[in-house]
């Protein structure tokens, strides 16, 4: 599944049908499930977009599925809706990070509004994602001199003090580091670090 | 200015009443058995503040110089004068100060705080006033401890006799005191007494008859509390000393007197003050209640109002979305007609699942209904505005009830119609508190409204409801109020009508509000229900 999805999980038959028919026509792709247990066994970690969520439905609530999903790393963006303007359930779903809080009955330009800024969060995350894997994957092919160079490369060590403390000749240094900076296809000194540095900052 | 006057007034009634009090004097230092100025003294200090009590020690001085014409010098006067003044002016401050005594005087406590310091300062001022006198030779050594003992019991009596009356009849409290028939026979019962005991030759021997005094004494406190027997306590008093001053009772009893009167006045103020301080407790409790009851029931309407919002959002949501829908499928180039159609079905669907919600809604309400009894109008509204009496005394608010004899009875679901009855009295307590009315009173009167309907209408003095609210008056969450719910009326609309009785504001009444309903009344032959 490659494009994104709106995931509906409610417990109400008709509300669900309403609105992947309305959200259809709108050109998304939707996905409907009627409660919090059937999304989780369905859940995939490569499905993006947003998730539609309603906050009391028998079984798993929404707010326990936000729980699940958080402590499963799934960074679907969620919007709640609800058919109980209750504050204290609102708070504590934007708190755990939800994207919104929707009142039934749902106005149609709030909803559409919504979901257009979720997807571009989703989008935003995915990219950063993808990036952050390719770099990853890059490091991953580097010896354990190469990376060791690297380090001390980044670190602003000069070649020939590298050369002392790695016990080898400042020429070699060279050589590990033409082949280091041509896996981490860096065209420069200040490229590299800023991929490191990009790595360093998505791991936090 | 107001401060002056208060006192100038207590000196002259303290002066007036030392005076007429100046009975059987123990010469030369004119003690007498029966002495109210000091009550006088300690209720003045009780009720308009310690920093007064200069007043009290001009009053002494007056009262020594022109009415107990004591040839003392005047030194000795002013000494027994201060000596006076200080034990009156420490028994009040040690009252309200350590001792935390409400002069409102509901509680047992602060009746045996009261005997208790009134005890003591007495004696204390006996000691110091036939001492500076006996310093002055005015008192023979063999009359010394007989002196001090009857101005020590003449004293006492008067404080415990004026004290709690002046306390408990203030003419700032609200007095709701009604002369009724019972009440000219209470007091005749006390006259009755008296004579058996004073105008009787006979009965002269026999001390046994003074316990006659207390009958009608118990018959008061237990039926008025605190209000009646002080009242009552004072009237023995005076009947008492009428009869020694008219009928030349023997001199030497005078002490047993003194020692009925006390045991009269101590006995009536525990009961009666018993009775008060549990009539008062009871009535807290039956305010609670109310209150508790009044508000579980707008929790429950709170859960309902919650439930009933669930249950139609979910339908209006699905309805919204589906119409929006076939908004989009129509602005398509080419229709699609089963799509179309379908969803609309679907709408309709969400549509009539709406109108489900409030059909069962609906029905909720009448299945809560109704279980009638017949009962008597007035003892429906004398039963109905109980909870609220104490609310409506503590802003100062009188309710009258007029009720015809001849009206019939009602047949009614008592708690359902008392909910409205409460609803109404309470929501017109609150107009008149908040708008501080001049006149405030609430008036139900109970009227023939056709063969077989009474009306009930509740009016009351506050600012009236204004004109641009009354049309919609009884809808849900119409409110005047800053804390109101907005549901007291509409509820009462409905509990009303599920009687098949009207609830309507009376729009011709002016000077208020004046809100109306009707009540089927029981007739004997058909069935009602």
């Amino acid at each position: 599944m490659t494009e994104p999805t709106i995931f509906i999980v409610d417990d109400d038959a008709p509300v669900r049908d309403s609105l992947s028919l309305l959200l259809g026509l709108k050109g998304y792709a939707t996905h409907s499930f009627a409660s919090a247990e059937d999304f989780l066994s369905a859940c995939q970690p490569e499905w993006h977009g947003c998730l539609l969520l309603d906050i009391r439905m028998a079984g798993m609530n929404g707010l326990e599925l936000q729980q699940q999903l958080l402590s499963r790393q799934i960074p679907l963006p969620i919007i709640f809706i609800t058919a109980h303007g209750d504050v204290a359930a609102a708070r504590a779903a934007l708190k755990a990070g939800a994207a919104d809080f929707l009142e039934k009955p749902l106005d149609d330009r709030l909803l559409l509004a919504t979901i257009t800024t979720a997807l571009k969060r989703s989008a935003y995350q995915r990219d950063e994602a993808l990036v952050t894997q390719e770099i990853m994957d890059r490091m991953a092919r580097l010896t354990a001199r190469e990376r060791e160079v690297m380090e001390k490369v980044t670190l602003g060590e000069p070649n020939r003090e590298i050369a002392r403390q790695l016990g080898i000749s400042p020429r070699t240094v060279e050589v590990y580091k033409a082949r280091m900076m041509e896996k981490m296809q860096a065209h420069s000194l200040p490229e590299l670090i800023l991929l490191v540095l990009s790595l360093r900052k998505n791991s936090d | 200015m107001k401060s002056l006057r208060l006192s100038a007034g207590y000196l002259i009634l303290y002066v007036f009443l030392d005076w007429v009090s100046y009975i059987h004097p123990l010469l030369p230092l004119a003690i007498t058995p029966w002495n109210p100025p000091p009550g006088l003294s300690l209720a003045f200090l009780l009720l308009f503040g310690l920093r007064k009590w200069p007043a009290l020690l001009i009053a002494a001085l007056l009262a020594e110089t022109f009415v107990r014409d004591i040839p003392a010098p005047f030194a000795y006067l002013a000494a027994s004068s201060l000596a006076l003044t200080t034990c009156y002016s420490g028994a009040a401050a040690l009252l309200l100060g350590p001792l935390r005594f409400d002069t409102v005087f509901r509680s047992l406590r602060d009746l045996s705080w009261f005997l208790a310091v009134a005890l003591t300062g007495a004696l204390l001022a006996a000691l110091a006033y036939v001492a500076i006198y006996t310093f002055a030779g005015l008192v023979p050594p063999d009359k010394f401890l007989n002196s001090i003992l009857r101005f020590w019991v003449g004293d006492v009596i008067g404080i415990i006799v004026i004290v709690p009356l002046l306390l408990v009849h203030t003419p700032f409290k609200t007095i709701h005191w009604r002369w009724t028939g019972e009440t000219t026979t209470q007091a005749a019962s006390v006259a009755l007494a008296l004579w058996i005991i004073f105008g009787l030759e006979f009965t002269d021997e026999f001390k046994f008859f003074y316990l006659l005094l207390f009958l009608p004494l118990i018959w008061i406190a237990m039926r008025h509390g605190i209000r009646g027997s002080t009242l009552a306590i004072l009237g023995t008093q005076l009947g008492l000393i009428a009869a020694v001053q008219t009928g030349g009772h023997k001199a030497a009893a005078v002490i047993e007197l003194q020692l009925l009167m006390l045991a009269l006045a101590i006995t009536g103020l525990f009961l009666g003050m018993a009775v008060t301080s549990r009539r008062l407790l009871e009535s807290r409790l039956l305010e609670q209640q109310a209150e508790l009851d009044r508000a579980l029931r707008f929790a429950a309407a709170g859960e309902m109002t919650s439930a009933l919002a669930h249950e139609l959002n979910q339908p209006l949501s699905a309805l919204t979305s589906y119409l929006h829908a076939c908004q989009l499928l129509l602005t398509q180039p080419k229709i699609q007609h089963t799509l179309l159609t379908g969803t609309m079905g679907k709408a309709v669907n969400e549509a009539r699942r709406a109108g489900q919600v409030v059909h069962r809604l609906r029905n909720f309400y009448r299945g809560g209904i109704v279980q009638r009894q017949q009962i008597s109008i007035m003892a429906f509204l004398k039963e109905g505005i109980a909870p609220l009496l104490n609310r409506a005394e503590r802003h100062n608010i009188s309710i009258r009830i007029s009720c015809p004899q001849k009206l019939p009875d009602i047949r009614v679901d008592r708690v359902q119609l008392e909910t409205v009855l409460h609803n109404l009295v309470y929501n017109s307590i609150d107009a008149i508190a908040e708008a501080r009315s001049a006149r405030r009173e609430i008036i139900i009167d109970a009227s023939a409204l056709s063969v077989d309907a009474v009306c009930i209408c509740v009016a009351d003095t506050g600012p009236g409801v204004p004109s641009e609210v009354q049309p919609q008056i009884f809808e849900p969450f119409t409110t005047g109020k800053i804390d109101g719910t907005g549901l007291g009326l509409a509820i009462s609309r409905s509990l009303v009508e599920a009687h098949h009785g009207k609830i309507w504001l009376d729009k011709s009444f002016a000077g208020g509000t004046r809100f109306c309903f009707s009540v089927p009344v029981s007739i004997p032959t058909g069935n009602h229900d």
